[in-house]
């Protein structure tokens, strides 16, 4: 009885330790809940709606092959409640959020992390600066 | 010598003319295969300008919509644009041709034009601003991004097309970001940027409008006399609509190529030949034993067999190859046979077709050989016998008796001299004993004998006496007994005739002189008187 309880400790513990860190690369879920998820017509004709805040959720060496024109770039692993403050004070503020493409986890990081800061339109690019590059849409380089 | 071509000659000559045909075909072949070859490396040529040039192009597009995009984005640019100041815009934009894009050769920059957002123009640079003013960026271009709606507004593009015998590349970028404005071409001459392929590849090239119009030649582009070894290959550069606005043309030095297929060539003609030589000597020492040779024994026997009749039935040893090995064995058969029918022939010729006794023409190459081929000396009675009474017994009783009577008759005189005091047995076939001793059937009833080793009469008399009383017993005839009677004429060689002539007639003087006198039997110097008078 002691050795089989044992085992079963040990079997939770390897479970806990597979979890994946965060901000890591991984495949991008398909949808986030509170999330609207978008592709790059959408962020054009929202941005021509609403002028929502573009966030580049990318770090600065992924950053420097291209951007959005208007993004703002903040980090995942910079991004928290007092930083978005600083960037949109009103929780009402559109936010979209955007990274790599589907295989890069910082915008659904940082989406996740503006939900629990309170903000309450928020928008998330899945495809990224890969699908946007692939339909010819034009962007910046620094 | 036989007529027309000896199977040396024509086996050779087919051996040749296969190799001949082979060496064609593989030639051909050759052939075939250098222009497959040479078309396959066009192919593959044309494939890597395609490579090379979509690569650059790809590249410049590139450079041209950073330029643009970061041109459009500036603040100066902004407020110009947006406030609609061309003097403001137009020093801006000519400010850009000595920027770092132009300077460094990134590209070369010929046009940038501001457009409104409906494509309205609203400002133009030019790099010789001294050039008469034609249409700026690629009309085509304007037009297709002018037909745009919705977020495809938004995407940048790009064309290629030719202004004035001069080929453009031309890239629009949207003017403010996500909030289109307006555009801003960015118009190049792709020239330029093509070029570094001849040395990125090594290979050299040349870039022409509508075939004729030159626009670039690598200064290492052989003259036209020297085209012979090169393999050139185009690719037509089109415009989004399709129309081809110039052609790259690269080249490829084929002089080692040709140079290892001519070697080839000549190494597959070299050994095609050899190859053949040996075919021939092989096929001719082959045919040599297993054709010519027997056939040449063949002919040798028959030529023999021309001259010399005994040579027939004499066997070639068969060998070589299947058909001459039965030809052999035919000739062979042929010749056995042949043999057989010649013996036939000759026996026919010189027998008594009734009696089967050697017949006159026999009998007298008999006498001749004794008389002159033999020693002249050589003493032998010749005994002529005629029956009597003979005619009569064919005339009563018919030809029928008389042939049987004819036959007993040679059948006794046979026996005779066969008989005891002889051990000499008859060849059946000669006619003729071991010892020479003969008797063969002149015609009719005539009868004629030779005894060799006869000297004297008293010899030939015994022999005579024998022969007469073999005559004595009657013939039996459908069983009615015939008396038939004989008379013989007796001639000895030498001492009454040296030639068979002289023989002949004294033998039958004294056979004449015999049937006259009813003795039976007579000698040729009792008559001597009669057979000078003859």
């Amino acid at each position: 009885m002691v050795t089989s309880h044992a085992i079963c400790l040990l079997t939770a513990a390897g479970l806990l330790l597979a979890v994946p860190p965060a901000g890591a690369e991984v495949v991008a879920p398909d949808e986030i809940a509170g999330v609207v998820k978008v592709d790059a017509e959408g962020l054009i004709g929202l941005a021509q709606r609403s002028r929502p805040v573009l966030i580049d959720a990318r770090i600065a060496v992924d950053r420097k092959q291209g951007y959005i024109e208007d993004s703002v770039s903040l980090p995942d692993v910079e991004t928290d409640c007092a930083s978005l403050e600083t960037i949109a004070p009103d929780p009402a503020t559109p936010l979209l959020f955007y990274c790599n493409g589907p295989k890069c986890g910082r915008s659904v990081v940082a989406v996740r992390i503006a939900l629990q800061c309170g903000y309450r339109e928020l928008y998330w690019f899945r495809g990224g600066f890969e699908e946007w590059q692939l339909k010819a849409y034009p962007y910046l380089k620094d | 010598m036989p007529r027309g071509l000896s199977m040396r000659t024509t086996l050779g000559l087919t051996i040749a003319l296969m190799g001949l045909l082979g060496l064609l075909l593989a030639l051909t072949t050759g052939e075939i295969y250098r222009r497959l070859a040479v078309e396959n490396q066009r192919g593959a040529l044309a494939e890597l300008i395609r490579y090379s040039v979509n690569d650059r192009l790809r590249e410049l597009e590139a450079h041209s919509r950073d330029l643009g995009m970061a041109l459009q984005s500036t603040t100066g640019f902004r407020r110009a644009f947006d406030n609609r100041k061309p003097a403001a815009l137009a020093a801006l934009l000519d400010s850009q041709f000595h920027q770092y894009f132009v300077t460094a050769e990134v590209i070369t920059l010929r046009q940038l034009v501001v457009y409104d957002n409906d494509l309205g123009l609203l400002s133009v640079a030019t790099a010789d601003p001294s050039a008469v003013a034609g249409p700026s960026s690629c009309p085509e271009l304007v037009e297709r991004a002018r037909r745009r709606a919705g977020p495809e507004r938004l995407q940048v593009v790009s064309d290629l097309c030719v202004i004035d015998g001069a080929p453009r590349f031309a890239v629009m970028v949207p003017v403010g970001g996500l909030r289109v404005r307006g555009y801003l071409a960015v118009v190049s001459d792709p020239v330029d940027s093509l070029t570094p392929i001849e040395t990125r590849l090594g290979i050299p090239m040349r870039l022409t409008v509508a075939d004729t119009h030159e626009l670039y030649r690598s200064a290492d582009w052989p003259p036209p006399q020297a085209m012979h070894n090169a393999l050139v290959a185009s690719y037509p550069l089109a415009s989004h609509g399709g129309d081809t606005a110039f052609k790259v043309w690269a080249m490829n030095d084929m002089q080692a190529f040709q140079a290892g297929l001519t070697h080839t060539r000549y190494l597959v003609m070299l050994i095609a030949g050899a190859a053949t030589v040996l075919g021939v000597l092989l096929a001719l020492v082959v045919m040599d034993r297993t054709a010519l040779k027997p056939l040449k024994r063949l002919t040798a026997q028959i030529r023999r067999v021309q001259k010399d009749r005994s040579q027939l039935g004499e066997q070639v040893a068969s060998g070589g190859i299947a058909e001459i090995s039965e030809l052999a064995r035919e000739f062979n058969r042929m010749t056995t046979e042949l043999r057989h029918l010649y013996r036939t022939m000759e026996l026919m010729a010189f027998t008594d077709s009734l009696t089967r006794l050697p017949n006159r023409m026999r009998f007298h190459d008999s006498l001749q050989e004794l008389t002159h081929l033999k020693a002249a000396n050589q003493p032998f009675a010749l005994l002529l016998m005629d029956l009597d009474r003979f005619k009569m017994v064919n005339d009563t009783l018919g030809h029928h008796a008389g042939d049987q009577i004819l036959l007993e008759v040679s059948d006794r005189l046979s026996g005779v001299l066969r008989g005891s005091d002889t051990v000499a047995r008859l060849d059946d076939e000669a006619g003729r004993a071991s010892d020479g001793r003969m008797v063969a059937r002149l015609g009719g009833d005539e009868f004629a004998a030779i005894l060799p080793a006869v000297r004297n009469n008293e010899d030939a008399e015994v022999v005579a006496r024998k022969l007469l009383a073999a005559m004595e017993p009657p013939f039996l005839v459908d069983g009615q007994p015939i008396h038939v009677g004989m008379s013989i004429g007796i001639a000895l060689h030498p001492q009454h005739g040296g030639d068979n002539d002289t023989l002949m007639r004294r033998a039958d003087a004294a056979m004449y002189h015999a049937k006259q006198n009813g003795r039976g039997f007579a000698f040729c110097d009792e008559t001597s008187e009669q057979a000078s008078l003859i």
